[in-house]
């Protein structure tokens, strides 16, 4: 009995001690710069916005569809590849993240045979799978992936593994030591969740 | 400085109650270290609810993936609802747990 308490007690100091060094400490954006991968920028085929954050019931992007959607209109701009490729599947017959996304792109006056939409695909393998099926009519293997979170990493090797050359966003890999205590509650928990990711993604073989 | 003014108001509030505890209610000072540790075990209980949570889901989810064919994200276990739900259910546990020790 005794030992279950002390067993709790250091089970608890840890969890208060991880808690506070997260909240009131750059550890976890530390943790986040070391899990995104070391890729240098380079000139792409296509840019590749992969689903995150989905639509309201509404059918409006959430801020983090809206975000990674920005990104990928930004990095079209800017020259990085002449096609822009959105994912994003629709929750229980709303209206599909990556039409929302494209609509978006449209409306800011990206051309419409600059834009390919992919909106069956629900985890990160399903997009590798489906990007492949997409961009394999088009010649198409060297892409640039845009990820909102801390997932960068685990989609790149995916979609290395299935064949294609990956770049990532010059931005993803950047240390970001901003943000209050509540931000980086929010960035441990996405980083958590990656970290279980990766080891189902490893046990089942798709990296 | 956002960071600090938390902390030093979180830390006012920890004085303020300790002689609150010690001067209105009587309570001995120096059992405030063992109330400490009673607090850990709280906390250390919610760490174990969550975890069973967590497992519990994620094998439901992988069940209803495996068997059915029916997509369920995973992503239905990251909510902050989840961590509340496992602290009260901690709490609750040990209320219990002293009720049935007193």
């Amino acid at each position: 009995m005794r030992d279950k308490r002390r067993l709790l007690r250091i089970t608890g100091g840890i969890a208060a001690a991880a808690f506070l060094a997260a909240a009131f400490t750059p550890a976890v954006n530390f943790w986040s710069f070391w899990m995104a991968p070391p890729r240098r920028a380079d000139a792409v085929e296509a840019i590749v916005v992969l689903g995150g954050g989905g639509v309201t019931a509404q059918g409006a992007l959430t801020e983090r569809s809206m975000r990674g959607a920005v990104d990928g209109i930004l990095l079209y701009r800017k020259g990085v590849a002449p096609l822009v490729v959105f994912s994003g599947s629709a929750k229980e017959g709303g209206r599909d993240e990556a039409r929302a996304r494209a609509a978006l792109a449209r409306d800011c006056g990206l051309p419409v045979a600059a834009i390919l939409t992919s909106s069956t695909a629900r985890t990160t393998r399903e997009e590798a799978l489906r990007m492949r099926a997409l961009l394999d009519a088009r010649g198409i293997r060297k892409i640039m992936l845009v990820v909102d979170g801390p997932g960068m990493s685990r989609a790149v090797q995916v979609f290395e593994r299935l064949g294609f050359l990956v770049v990532t966003d010059p931005a993803a890999g950047e240390l970001r030591l901003g943000g209050g205590p509540e931000d980086r509650l929010n960035l441990m928990r996405q980083l958590a969740m990656e970290s279980a990711a990766r080891v189902y993604y490893r046990l089942a073989g798709f990296l | 400085m956002d960071q600090a003014f938390l902390l030093l108001l979180a830390g006012g509030t920890s004085a303020a109650a300790v002689a609150v505890g010690a001067r209105v209610l009587g309570l001995p000072a120096r059992r405030l270290g063992s109330g400490v540790l009673r607090a850990l075990e709280v906390i250390g209980l919610c760490v174990l609810f969550l975890g069973a949570n967590l497992a519990l889901g994620l094998g439901v989810i992988l069940a209803v993936r495996g068997f059915t064919g029916y997509f369920v994200s995973v992503y239905l276990l990251d909510d902050i609802v989840l961590v509340a739900l496992s602290a009260l259910q901690a709490v609750v546990f040990e209320c219990w747990r002293r009720e049935g020790h007193s």
